[in-house]
């Protein structure tokens, strides 16, 4: 048996003239083309000959005599995909035209001229109604925290290939009624059309498209096994501030729960709360004996460094609201940007710094700049 | 329902007169060669293609399917058709006659 090398074939049959010399030029690489599928083209190894072929449109399925009368006129029906239908023909048989008038031939292309529009108005419909059940992203005031998040990705993912597609009917429907206008006018189709720098881009294209549905059926998977609670994780293990580091002396009844996220922007996410009470000076109504401290801290690196900006203001934004002392930026060479406000019972710092975007808010006795301290330390700034 | 469709192309003038005697896809080609006095050779594509569209505009029909092959022949409407297009081309040929006059003078 002959072997057989699949080729992958880009856009569409309706490319008579592209299409009918790429066949050709494999040939005379000793690749005959055996049939098509949707996405690839098959041909058979073989000697290199000189082959002529034509793409025909044919509303209904060929007869018997039909190709028969193709045949006697040296032309072999070689493969098919829908309406399509290509014939082929060694160059030295000299066999005549299939078509031999281009304004009939013209007529032949209304039916791929009011399928492609039908396709076109679909595609347009479901990317509008697409495009308007997204409409509320664009009233989104905290972009960049819904950016970090792993649908942020999934959405671009999808939007792309949609445009793609959407952009692809047009154009495709444009092509044909170019076409067809030619034939009307009597222009025969160029059956040597050049096809190599449309092939080159269209194979890049497919690549890049398929390489972004790979990620998006891959990605959120991948982010949810990586989205954990931990229950057995100390905050010791993770790269925050814990409030043993704050407070002095021991803390009782300490809980805490981490809450780890992944996305492909920000691939280390941590939300983590620890509470407990710790000594205090005891009045004489037993009052004051102890204190309770918490602290909530929201870690994220980024692998994009220019966000790390607007995802500090978006922070600011969503968590300092209703908070009513002052938020004031403090001068300090070892943050990006570092801002505070501290109050009676909350403390609130926003931080930037390498590509860390970092928000704690703790209630507690230590004071501001004792824990901006830490935050130093604990980052090597 | 008369054609209304304005003038024929070439293959769609060949292709209903020579239908004015029933035939069938293969020997049609033949007949088209012969009535034309060898002027037009007809490739396969176009003639299917012509085929088809007569049949949707009914300018003719198949008289005959025995399933390896089918007859067509024209319709009234397609003979109708053909007579108006004749006259047609009568007039165009006569109005074109000027150019044999402007030759004489």
């Amino acid at each position: 048996m002959s072997k057989s090398v699949k080729k992958f074939m880009p856009g569409d049959l309706w490319d008579f003239g592209k299409n009918e010399s790429w066949f050709s030029d494999m040939a005379l690489k000793g690749l005959h083309l055996q049939s098509i599928g949707s996405w690839f083209a098959v041909f058979e190894k073989g000697q290199p000959q000189k082959t002529k072929y034509r793409i025909e449109v044919l509303e209904e399925s060929p007869s018997q005599e039909q190709l028969e009368l193709y045949r006697e006129c040296g032309w072999d029906l070689v493969a098919n995909k829908q309406m399509f239908y290509v014939f082929s023909s060694p160059e030295e048989l000299n066999a005549p035209e299939l078509q031999t008038d281009p304004m009939e031939q013209g007529f032949t292309f209304k039916m791929i001229d009011r399928q492609l529009k039908k396709n076109m108005i679909a595609i347009s419909l479901l990317f509008l109604s697409f495009l308007l059940s997204q409409f509320h992203l664009s009233f989104q005031d905290e972009p960049y925290l819904f950016l970090i998040k792993q649908r942020a990705f999934t959405l671009v993912a999808i939007i792309v290939p949609y445009i793609y597609i959407f952009i692809e009917s047009i154009r495709g429907y444009l092509a044909v009624k170019k076409t067809r206008g030619s034939l009307l006018m009597g222009i025969p189709i160029n059956h040597k059309r050049k096809w190599k720098l449309s092939y080159i881009i269209s194979v890049i294209i497919h690549v890049y498209l398929i390489g972004l549905i790979a990620l998006l059926f891959i990605t959120p998977f991948y982010a949810v096994m990586r989205r954990e609670t931990y229950t057995y994780k100390t905050v010791e293990d993770i790269p925050v501030i814990s409030i043993y580091d704050i407070e002095k002396g021991p803390v009782y009844d300490y809980s805490h729960s981490i809450d780890y996220d992944w996305s492909l922007v920000s691939p280390v996410q941590y939300i983590i709360y620890e509470d407990g009470y710790i000594e205090g000076q005891m009045q004489g109504d037993f009052s004051g004996a102890y204190f309770k401290t918490s602290i909530q801290t929201r870690y994220y690196e980024l692998a994009l460094r220019g966000i790390s900006e607007g995802l500090l203001n978006d922070l600011i934004h969503r968590y300092y609201r209703h908070y009513e002392e002052k938020l004031i930026e403090i001068e300090n060479e070892r943050f990006d940007r570092l801002y505070a406000a501290s109050g009676e019972g909350n403390k609130l710092i926003f931080a930037s710094f390498d590509n860390k975007v970092i928000y704690i808010k703790y209630s507690g006795k230590a004071d501001l700049d004792y824990i901006i301290s830490l935050i130093e330390k604990k980052y090597n700034l | 329902m008369p054609y209304e469709s304005g003038p024929m192309t070439e293959a769609m003038y060949y292709v209903l007169l020579s239908l004015l005697r029933p035939n069938h896809g293969y020997q049609l080609m033949n007949e088209i060669e012969k009535v034309s006095k060898g002027r037009i050779k007809m490739g396969p594509g176009t003639l299917y293609g012509v085929l088809t569209r007569l049949l949707k505009d009914k300018l003719i029909i198949v008289v005959n399917d025995d399933g390896r092959r089918k007859t067509y022949s024209i319709t009234e409407d397609g003979r109708k058709a053909l007579e108006i297009e004749y006259e047609r081309l009568i007039s165009m040929v006569n109005d074109g006659k000027i150019i044999m006059e402007d030759r004489d003078e």
